[in-house]
């Protein structure tokens, strides 16, 4: 740069700092990067959704370092380009101390290079002011990628999951590309100081919530959180409980001092938290079916508490993820407020929801009873059909069988019975063949199987089963002939009603298992005929411990092990049922008009 | 001058980009480069849509793996295993290729051994009427290989003789490999003094790539060419074999020998070592149903 141009620039840097309020912003004022880093930074927020590991979102991300960089008036280039260099050539190693020292060295170099470039200046020897730059947008860019997970780790901090999905929600490089924007071009800079500000008090109040245990110290892990948590909004999981928990616990603390006696300020999370996943997993496992604070809702939450505490009994499935839009059935009375005269009957509607198209054969029936008087009735219209669509609506109508009805209350019920509904869940097991593999090959299986336990569709009834050692979130599988092996392989199952009927009938059920042997009796793995109490929502099948499995299951070599999607299937008849009061205004009841007389 | 300072930030940007474009990879010539120095590893490419990203029910796809031996030394007893896919989904006609030799890079072959390797694999029905699944699956490949490692001592056994103009005793020295991702990292020089002076060289074997180094046999070990006693420190100065783990990523090898000459003098040190390394890469495959 020769001086002529120097002093040129000094102009035109003072010049514009004259015309802006501050010389911070205009350091930072450059509307044409800012631009680019605003929608680049969307887009590289939304490839981070989708294409996460094509390496799009990397390389972009990259782009925008140093589009970044040049905005910035401090040299801090030649620094994120020492800075990029180091993570290429020199392996990126995430080894916090190495990432640390090598961005320390970088740093380093660049001001070296930069000074060699520009020489010294009072204009660009401002150290503190590079080295922010260049600190700054590298740190900006390891929060894209992800990678702030380490530090946190380092720091002795478990990120909670309000803290992962604020940062997962925010496009960063957009936000320093505001910043880029000029003050008079851009006149929304309030408002974006105002969201940043709120962002940092969420993050606060985020991060003083109750953490999880189960963070994985890899910056992998933290990303592959940060999409979880924003998969799971998408589902509709609020992500802010943990900081609503924060705030209705201190709110608790401050105005229901009395409470604390009974409950800590920890027990008041803890609380919390456990409520809100019982609420979860029902919301998980009944989908659309009931509703909370519904008579089937409250039943499945006190079925998950049994089941808590019951950890012998701890196999619980989850619904497949792609097979989650729910069957229904749901009867209707299209006249709630009927009144019964001389040869009319009562319409009912039934819906059917059936979004795997599976061949349901529904017959319908229904009876009128006054008092414990049972007046035989029949329906009108098509009663039994075949459903093999994905809706289905009929409306048939019930009436008397023989007599007019007397004036009087009645009640009706309509029930359809599906008949032969055939539910089917799998799970994904890994054979690894000698015990001791499984140290070392754990860490890729529970990467192959992110979802342990037994997935059903979402139906009116789940078969759940595992195949473990009394841990269901273990998806290994030993050889137990193994002599290093001690635990026993226990085979479990149980056909869980979450629908709103009842299962009246349980012809058969199997799990497949070929060539698997049992110490004790083969009814584990398949039954027909299986007798059961109707009362029961849950039906507990018979259990085994697994004494042996073919051959091909024990891989001897030390890289293999197979990954197996097990599957069972069972077949019930199924009931729903629905009544409805009216009222007949025949002639009088001849037993009450003789009891008058 | 605007103008002048727009091209210089674009030609920047364009450098940045070309380094970005050649992720790290030689720009040097062969005959400047030195294959048995820095970190150099088998890489796994995969042939264009080989797999696909996404497959469908009840079809036909290939996995073709490209392994190309950009290591300083011979790779042997290859094998190439796809593991992790569900036999209930995928079905494939082999899940292993075995006994594969790569040359490694040299003077008369530059550019190291290629294999192609060819999984085929028939996609299954999806369950019940998903629309689709991901499966993540890994292709592994261990193998055989060698490194050799020489430098230049100095054996002074006259540490207090000002009069011996001969070589100094260098300290520690780093190295950045020997063209292989395990590597002698570390070399220190002790030399004991006295009626019957020896010197002891501890040296630090590093696992520098990202896969996982084995069973490591120490070869050869020279100085001079005479053998010179070398054991790892855990296992006793004889024994000559350590087993890397995931965790344990180095080892130190001590060598020890009595200096028969009471003059200073430079000599050559020379080991060679076998060891096995495997290592892994992750893909992903959606099976889907049906077009979107």
């Amino acid at each position: 740069m020769t001086e002529e141009d120097s002093n040129s620039s000094e102009k035109e840097e003072s010049k514009s700092s004259g015309s802006s309020s501050g010389g911070s912003s205009d350091e930072m004022s450059n509307p044409l990067f800012g631009a680019i880093l605003l929608f680049g930074g969307l887009l590289v927020f939304y490839l981070n959704d989708f294409v996460l590991s094509s390496g799009y979102a990397f390389t972009l991300n990259i782009i925008l370092l140093i589009i970044a960089t040049l905005a910035y008036k401090h040299k801090t280039f030649f620094l994120a380009l020492t800075f990029i260099i180091w993570y290429f050539l020199m392996g990126a190693t995430l080894d916090f101390y190495t990432f640390i020292i090598s961005l320390i060295i970088a740093s380093g170099i660049g001001v070296l290079g930069s000074i060699v470039i520009e020489g010294i200046s009072s204009k660009n020897l401002v150290v503190g002011k590079t080295f922010f730059g260049a600190l700054g947008f590298s740190f900006v860019f390891i929060l894209q990628m992800g990678l702030i997970n380490k530090l946190l780790v380092f720091l002795g901090y478990i990120p909670t999951e309000t803290f992962v999905y604020l940062l997962a929600s925010l496009p960063i490089w957009s936000l320093v590309g505001l910043f880029f924007l000029d003050q008079h071009q851009f006149r929304g800079r309030s408002l974006l100081n105002f969201l940043l500000i709120s962002w940092v008090v969420l993050i606060v109040i985020g991060s003083i919530g109750f953490s999880t245990s189960d963070v994985s110290d890899s910056a992998e892990g933290f990303l592959e959180r940060s999409l979880a948590a924003k998969q799971e909004t998408e589902k509709g999981i609020d992500r802010f409980s943990g900081a609503k928990d924060t705030l209705s616990c201190v709110s608790n603390m401050v105005f229901n001092v009395a409470d604390l006696e009974k409950e800590s300020f920890q027990e008041c999370g803890a609380r919390r938290k456990r409520d809100r996943q019982l609420i979860a997993s029902c919301n998980e496992i009944l989908k659309d079916q009931a509703k909370e604070g519904s008579k089937v809702f409250n039943a499945c939450i006190d079925d998950q508490k049994k089941e808590n505490k019951d950890k012998s009994n701890s196999i619980t499935g989850t619904v497949d993820p792609t097979l989650n839009q729910p069957m229904k059935v749901i009867i209707n009375f299209l006249n709630k407020n009927f009144i019964y005269i001389e040869g009319s009957a009562i319409p009912i509607e039934i819906k059917v929801e059936n979004p795997r198209e599976v061949s349901l054969d529904v017959s319908i029936y229904c009876n009128i009873t006054k008092g414990d008087e049972q007046i035989a009735s029949i329906i009108e219209g098509n009663d039994k059909f075949t459903i093999s669509n994905k809706k289905f609506n009929s409306i048939v109508l019930c009436k008397p069988f023989e007599s007019d009805l007397k004036k009087g209350k009645y009640k009706v019920e309509a029930v359809t019975l599906i008949e032969g509904i055939e539910v089917e869940s799998h799970q994904e097991k890994a054979f690894v063949g000698d015990f001791i593999k499984g140290e070392k090959l754990e860490k890729e299986i529970r990467e192959s199987i992110r979802i342990t336990k037994s997935q059903s569709a979402s139906d009116l009834i789940h078969l759940i089963f595992s195949l473990n050692y009394g841990d269901d979130r273990n998806p290994m599988v030993f050889d137990p002939k193994d002599p290093e092996n001690f635990q026993n392989l226990f085979l479990s199952a149980k056909l869980r009603n979450v629908g709103g009927g009842k299962i009246i009938d349980f012809k058969e059920y199997e799990i497949d298992l070929p060539g698997f042997v049992t110490t004790g009796s083969s009814n584990c793995f398949g039954q027909s005929n299986f007798k059961f109490s109707k009362k029961s929502r849950e039906i507990l099948l018979p259990s085994c411990i697994i004494e042996d499995f073919p051959n091909d299951l024990k891989p001897e070599d030390e890289d293999i092990w197979i990954l197996k999607d097990l599957r069972a299937r069972a077949v019930v008849d199924y009931e729903i049922k629905k009544e409805m009061g009216f009222t007949a205004e025949g002639d009088e009841d001849d037993s009450k008009e003789e009891g008058n007389k | 001058m605007k103008l002048f300072s727009g091209l210089k930030l674009f030609v920047l940007l364009g450098f940045v980009l070309f380094i970005v474009s050649c992720g790290g990879g030689s720009a040097s010539s062969v005959v400047q480069k030195d294959f048995k120095q820095g970190v150099g590893e088998i890489e796994i490419d995969f042939f264009e849509n080989a797999p696909p990203r996404d497959v469908f029910q009840k079809s036909e796809f290939k996995i073709v793996p490209i392994i190309k031996n950009e290591m300083g030394y011979d790779a042997s007893d290859m094998s190439v295993k796809i593991v992790g896919l569900p036999e209930e989904f995928y079905n494939l006609v082999r899940t292993y290729e075995d006994n594969i030799f790569l040359e490694g890079q040299s003077l008369t072959n530059p550019a190291g051994g290629r294999y192609i390797g060819e999984f085929g694999v028939q996609s299954g029905k999806l369950f019940l009427s998903a629309k689709e699944r991901r499966d993540d699956f890994f292709v592994k490949v261990s193998y055989k290989s060698s490194i050799d490692f020489s430098e230049t001592l100095c054996i002074n056994p006259n540490l207090y003789d000002i009069n011996d103009a001969g070589c100094k005793i260098e300290g520690r020295k780093s190295y950045s490999g020997q063209g292989a991702p395990l590597a002698v990292d570390k070399l220190e020089g002790i030399m004991s003094p006295g009626a019957n002076p020896v010197i002891e060289i501890r040296l630090k074997l590093k696992n520098k790539g990202d896969g996982e180094v084995g069973q490591v046999s120490l070869t050869n070990s020279k100085i001079g060419g005479k053998e010179v006693v070398c054991g790892f420190d855990n296992a006793g100065i004889e024994n000559k074999e350590f087993k890397f783990t995931r965790d344990e990523r180095e080892a130190l090898l001590i060598c020890k020998m009595p200096v028969e000459s009471s003059q200073s003098y430079s000599t050559t040190f020379y080991l060679s070592f076998d060891y096995d390394y495997s290592f892994k890469v992750k893909r992903q495959i959606r099976l889907k149903s049906g077009f979107d």
